[in-house]
């Protein structure tokens, strides 16, 4: 019974070295966002460099045109639509295996939509009244977030993702907060 | 253990997916601020049963802003064809103050409209004649008593009262506030009705 234990703990220890060599050979990953594109009506994806065995590098795109947002900014009840962001991160893996861990995240956020104000304008007959106005906004946020990744077939990958940043420049036409939330579904190669 | 930990990141991604909200609100009202917009028909403080207590408000189309060197357009603001605002009547009873209802035939409506139900919610409407938004509205006084007019049901400061505009889709709700003459330091209009 003795030998039969250490027996599967070898083959179990034999499998993970080989998955965690396979996967090291692997230093690029494509994701989706699945949680995005069910909930927020959200585009988004990423790409993820993987540097050595903790560190990896990436950035991630996505796009928003949410029907409820869209309805929510026209009838005012909220003065800012975002409708793009850029992430770049940087990812440090928190487990020792490279094929179901936790890692941390710092990342930071080129992110911009549309802003509406109310204006005092004058007309033709030198009367004043007031009016919404749309204008464009642009942002620098800086966050954090916690993830876990796991691999399958020693290539598909879905991760969960939760962090938060704050904008930084522009916070008068702009989102005060930048969340970073994500179930993803990738590819590594 | 490890199901634990999907069911936790998860379950925090859907929670904190849906808290990017503290940029909602609503921000399409305006306040401006005027003065006298609303009248409390002048009167001694001591009314006789069964007359009628009158309250009266007018918003010109070409609203004088403080603080503005033009006047201001309410309708191209707003659209609306209406600006409401809200008061009640109450009785003293012992040391409570009660409502005081009436049936809304007895209510003198001279212009505008009027809700009558927890408190008068009225109505002052677009007359093209005036350029203005009018409203006038007499409540029966039908027993003696301590009496005190409130606005207090839409005021912020106890002065003052709110004109809001029942605006069109997608336009500036403005929000009038003017003071009332004759009001106390806490917003009360103080009479009573004698046989």
């Amino acid at each position: 019974m003795k030998k039969i234990m250490i027996l599967l703990m070898f083959f179990s220890i034999a499998s993970k070295a080989q998955e965690n060599t396979i996967l090291a050979g692997k230093k690029n990953e494509f994701r989706v966002d699945l949680l995005a594109i069910l909930v927020s009506n959200k585009a988004s994806i990423s790409y993820e460099r993987f540097l050595s065995h903790n560190f990896s590098v990436g950035a991630n795109v996505n796009f928003s045109d949410s029907k409820k947002l869209n309805d929510d900014f026209d009838q005012g009840y909220r003065n800012n639509l975002p409708k793009f962001e850029f992430n770049p991160y940087v990812r440090y893996a928190l487990s020792k295996s490279t094929s179901r861990y936790y890692f941390a995240e710092v990342f930071g956020s080129y992110n911009g939509g549309d802003y509406r104000e109310i204006k005092r304008l004058i007309d033709a007959n030198n009367n004043g009244y007031y009016s919404t106005l749309k204008s464009k906004y642009t942002d620098f946020a800086l966050g954090g977030a916690l993830g876990y990744k796991m691999y399958f077939k020693d290539r598909i990958a879905l991760e969960f993702l939760v962090g938060f940043g704050s904008n930084l420049t522009n916070k008068a036409k702009s989102p005060d907060v930048i969340s970073r939330v994500g179930i993803n579904l990738g590819y590594r190669f | 253990m490890k199901k634990i930990h999907y069911i936790a990141v998860l379950m925090l991604g859907i929670v904190t997916s849906s808290c990017n909200t503290n940029d909602d609100g609503f921000y399409l009202n305006k306040v401006v601020e005027a003065n006298g917009l609303i009248v409390i028909a002048p009167h001694p403080s001591t009314y006789t049963v069964n007359e009628k207590l009158y309250v009266s408000a007018s918003v010109p189309r070409l609203l004088t802003e403080a603080g503005q060197s033009t006047p201001l357009d309410v309708i191209k603001s707003t659209g609306a064809s209406v600006f409401t605002f809200s008061y009640a009547i109450e009785k003293q009873n012992g040391s409570n103050w009660d409502i005081v209802y009436v049936a809304n035939n007895q209510i003198d409506l001279v212009k505008g409209t009027l809700y009558n139900d927890l408190y008068l919610q009225a109505g002052s409407n677009y007359v093209a004649s005036t350029d203005s938004f009018e409203y006038e509205a007499g409540f029966p006084l039908l027993s003696a008593g301590t009496y005190r007019l409130s606005f207090g049901y839409n005021g912020v400061a106890t002065n003052r009262v709110y004109l809001r505009s029942e605006s069109a889709a997608g336009q500036v709700i403005l929000n009038l506030n003017s003071t009332v003459a004759g009001l106390d330091a806490e917003g009360f209009y103080n009479f009573t009705v004698t046989n």
